[in-house]
């Protein structure tokens, strides 16, 4: 089935390339066949399905144990349980990068399905834009890093190497799929930008198909990088989700930007503004996702997520050169028709609260990328290599965070083009009011640093206006339909009609319980390491902690050494719970591990790391973490990906037109 | 013979009938697509956008954003752009 996998990978290859060049040819002309268009986009279904089998191929390799092939041999064993060889398919680079190939293509194909309904003059190009990065991936994979190449040794090795252990954990099966969903999602927008520019089609059609594209890949994106922190902080035992490891800040940069587009993207389409900004943003959003996956594949940064260093940086250097170089002409070529229509009126007006909010995004994705390259600028400048830490990173982006914090509760309040001073005054009075208590309260409570006191002021204050702009609508809605301000009716009416602007708070909502946990895990952190012998105690905060044993246990394909630690509670000496932290050995990959041992919960998380055992095998080394509020990060991203889900999924036209009908009868009455 | 040979023949003969599939359809077959329709659009464009404006200004207005003399004049202005780009729509033929 090898032979099956790496032939489907050259049809996709070669149909991609098809598609790219015929593409342009066909979107050159100025009347087009319908007939051509058609075979474009098959073409661009046809490259998905092909590499669909290329991964079937390669899946098909892994479940048999077929160790003649050497990157099966490398990243598998017949002890691995069987979901872990599902999930080596992207545990190695060659197989990361044939599982990114299918799944960009997947996405073209998703659009090529649905772009029947698209305007027809973008469509040769969109086709030719879309099938660029299939074939880009698919060139990497086939020339530079082929999964399907055999083992050099004649001998058929009997049992293959194994995952590396920090990659055996059932978050890898869905955290890099969620991620890669999200980075070639953002390949979409690129294909539409670049298609609209190149056809000349730069009316408003295209920035909503971007919109559309950029919020689903958005969510992904944010569902990935969560479920990734999610992984760090089970799998990395160093008691904290978020370390400015570069191949997180990698993930993070094209969020940032993808996340500004969303914004500024809603000014082009009302107003007619900021549409070489727009245009720069979808470019820029898309380069960062090729410059993450250089930045892990080219070796330059070391981290604990990159892969082995190879020499395929400057491949992606060349492509990242060609897709900035492209734009840039195609943006020069067409600047007059890219004039806005209009200019920003008022300061206190949304459009200019938004072009404010892409300046701080912005200036926090040049903040981590200027940490992320400044070790190869070092090396490069003084001949010696000087990294920035977690310091910098939040000196610099904890401020910028904050105001973004700021910006999100004014922006959806105010007015599109002007404000009035009396509608300022009347919706912010009572959030600075009350965001001023907090602050107060705060400190009385003995809460006195800086940041943490600013940072839940400003969360209250950006909650206080949600809800301001909630009654505000329903009150509108009550008087539209005349019905009660607070019936269920009421919110779901306005619900309905106003779904992406509602959603837009959910998203809001989730990212201030998210800001509430970081802060309270950042500000409020105990970490202490103690050594514990049977039967002895340690105390901290509300709990104390009492080994019971020290025990080794034996599995298929590791060893482990396991303390057992009996939680209790101060207040009363009752058990809460036993928490198991082992350290593990995997002897095929020679390689040791910790397991955490977690107490998740609402008001903290007891987080315990076996850090070593005494040569006598009965003392524990031990180190813990109180995480304060943990568990609310994550349910602010789920509130976060939720909210996304409901901008990002159109309702069914029947039931709009079934609700306009009922609306249309009730204002007849 | 290995079982790689007849399934990327298969392969291969699924994907060519797909694609050379609209060559065959009569529907499709010589029908041309005019692209140069693009003032047309920006028309439409512009009388959607005016019409955004307009729901969003009264919107705004009726959740107390806008002042009552803001209100007028943006909604005058507004109303003005929407006639006339209707205007331009139906002297390009449009409905």
């Amino acid at each position: 089935m090898i032979e099956f996998g790496h032939f489907a990978l050259c049809l996709a290859w070669l149909l991609a390339l098809i598609g790219v060049v015929a593409g342009c040819l066909v979107g050159r002309r100025s009347h087009v066949a319908l007939s051509h268009v058609e075979a474009l986009r098959r073409v661009t279904i046809a490259v998905a399905i092909s590499l669909g089998c290329a991964l079937l191929g390669l899946g098909y390799s892994f479940v048999t144990n077929d160790y003649s092939i050497q990157y099966v041999w490398q990243y598998s064993n017949r002890e691995m349980p069987w979901i872990y060889k599902i999930t080596a398919i992207w545990g190695g680079m060659d197989g990361s990068m044939l599982l990114w190939c299918f799944l960009v293509a997947a996405y073209c194909a998703f659009v090529a399905r649905a772009s029947v309904k698209y305007p027809r003059p973008l469509l040769p190009f969109l086709y030719a834009f879309l099938n660029t990065s299939p074939l880009f991936f698919i060139t990497v994979t086939l020339f530079f890093t082929n999964p399907f190449r055999y083992l050099r040794s004649a001998l058929v090795m009997p049992d293959g190497n194994g995952l590396n252990p920090l990659l055996q954990n059932e978050y890898m099966a869905i955290h890099p799929p969620t991620l890669y969903l999200g980075f070639t999602g953002l390949a979409v927008p690129y294909a539409f930008c670049m298609a609209a520019l190149a056809s000349g089609h730069l009316s408003n059609d295209w920035i909503r198909l971007v919109r559309r594209w950029t919020l689903i890949a958005w969510t992904f994106l944010t569902a990935g990088v969560v479920l990734g922190g999610h992984w760090a902080y089970l799998e990395l035992g160093w008691g904290g989700f978020w370390a400015w490891d570069p191949v997180e800040n990698a993930s993070l940069l094209p969020w940032l930007t993808a996340t500004a587009l969303l914004h500024s993207v809603m000014v082009q389409e009302r107003k007619g503004m900021l549409k070489i900004w727009n245009i720069s943003l979808v470019v820029l959003t898309y380069a960062l996702t090729v410059f993450g996956t250089f930045l892990t594949r080219s070796g330059i940064v070391q981290s604990v997520h990159a892969f082995a260093s190879t020499d395929i940086g400057w491949v992606f250097l060349a492509y990242l050169s060609g897709i900035i170089l492209l734009a840039v002409v195609l943006v020069i070529y067409r600047r007059k028709e890219l004039r806005p229509d209009r200019a920003i009126e008022s300061f206190f007006s949304r459009e200019a609260v938004f072009l404010l909010n892409n300046l701080v995004l912005l200036s926090i994705c040049f903040a981590v990328l200027w940490g992320v390259m400044f070790p190869v600028f070092s090396e490069a400048f003084t001949g010696e290599k000087q990294t920035v830490g977690i310091p910098f990173f939040n000196a610099v982006n904890v401020p910028l965070f904050l105001s973004l914090v700021f910006l999100m509760g004014i922006g959806p309040t105010i007015a599109w083009k002007r404000s009035s001073l009396s509608h300022l005054l009347r919706a912010f009075t009572l959030p600075f009011l009350g965001g001023f208590l907090v602050a107060i309260a705060l400190v009385w409570a003995g809460i006195t640093e800086f940041y943490p006191v600013l940072s839940y002021s400003l969360c209250f204050f950006v909650l206080m206006t949600i809800l301001g702009e909630l009654q505000r609508g329903l009150s509108a809605q009550a008087g539209v339909t005349q019905s009660s301000t607070w019936s269920p009716s009421t919110a779901a009416t306005l619900f309905r009609r106003q779904r992406i602007k509602y959603g837009a708070h959910i998203i809001h909502f989730g990212v201030l319980v998210m800001t509430v946990a970081i802060t309270a895990s950042m500000a409020h952190k105990i970490e202490r390491e103690f050594t514990l012998g049977p039967g002895e105690r340690f105390t901290v905060g509300r709990f104390s902690l009492e080994l019971r044993n020290v025990r080794e246990e034996e599995h298929a394909n590791y060893g482990a050494v396991q303390a057992q630690v009996i939680l209790r509670s101060l207040k009363d000496d009752s058990i809460l719970e036993t928490l198991r932290p082992e350290l593990r050995f995997y002897p095929k990959n020679k390689e040791t591990t910790t397991e955490v041992a977690l107490r998740m919960g609402q008001r903290e998380d007891v987080y315990l790391v076996l850090a070593g055992i005494d040569e006598s095998g009965t003392r524990a080394s031990l180190k813990l973490f109180i995480n304060p509020l943990q568990v609310w990060l994550w349910y602010g991203a789920i509130l976060m990906i939720i909210g996304g889900i409901v901008v990002a999924v159109p309702v069914p036209r029947q039931a709009m037109a079934k609700q306009r009908e009922k609306e249309r009868g009730l204002q007849s009455i | 013979m290995s079982i790689w040979i007849p399934a990327s023949l298969l392969l291969v003969a699924l994907l060519t009938a797909f694609l050379i599939g609209p060559f065959f359809e009569p529907a499709l077959n010589g029908a041309l697509e005019s692209i140069e329709r693009d003032s047309f659009r920006a028309l439409l464009d512009s009388k959607e956008r005016a019409l955004r404006a307009l729901k969003d200004l009264e919107l705004d207005h009726s959740m107390g954003k806008v002042s009552a003399e803001d209100f007028e004049h943006s909604k005058l202005a507004l109303s003005l752009e929407v006639v006339k780009v209707l205007d331009d729509i139906k002297r390009h033929g449009g409905e």
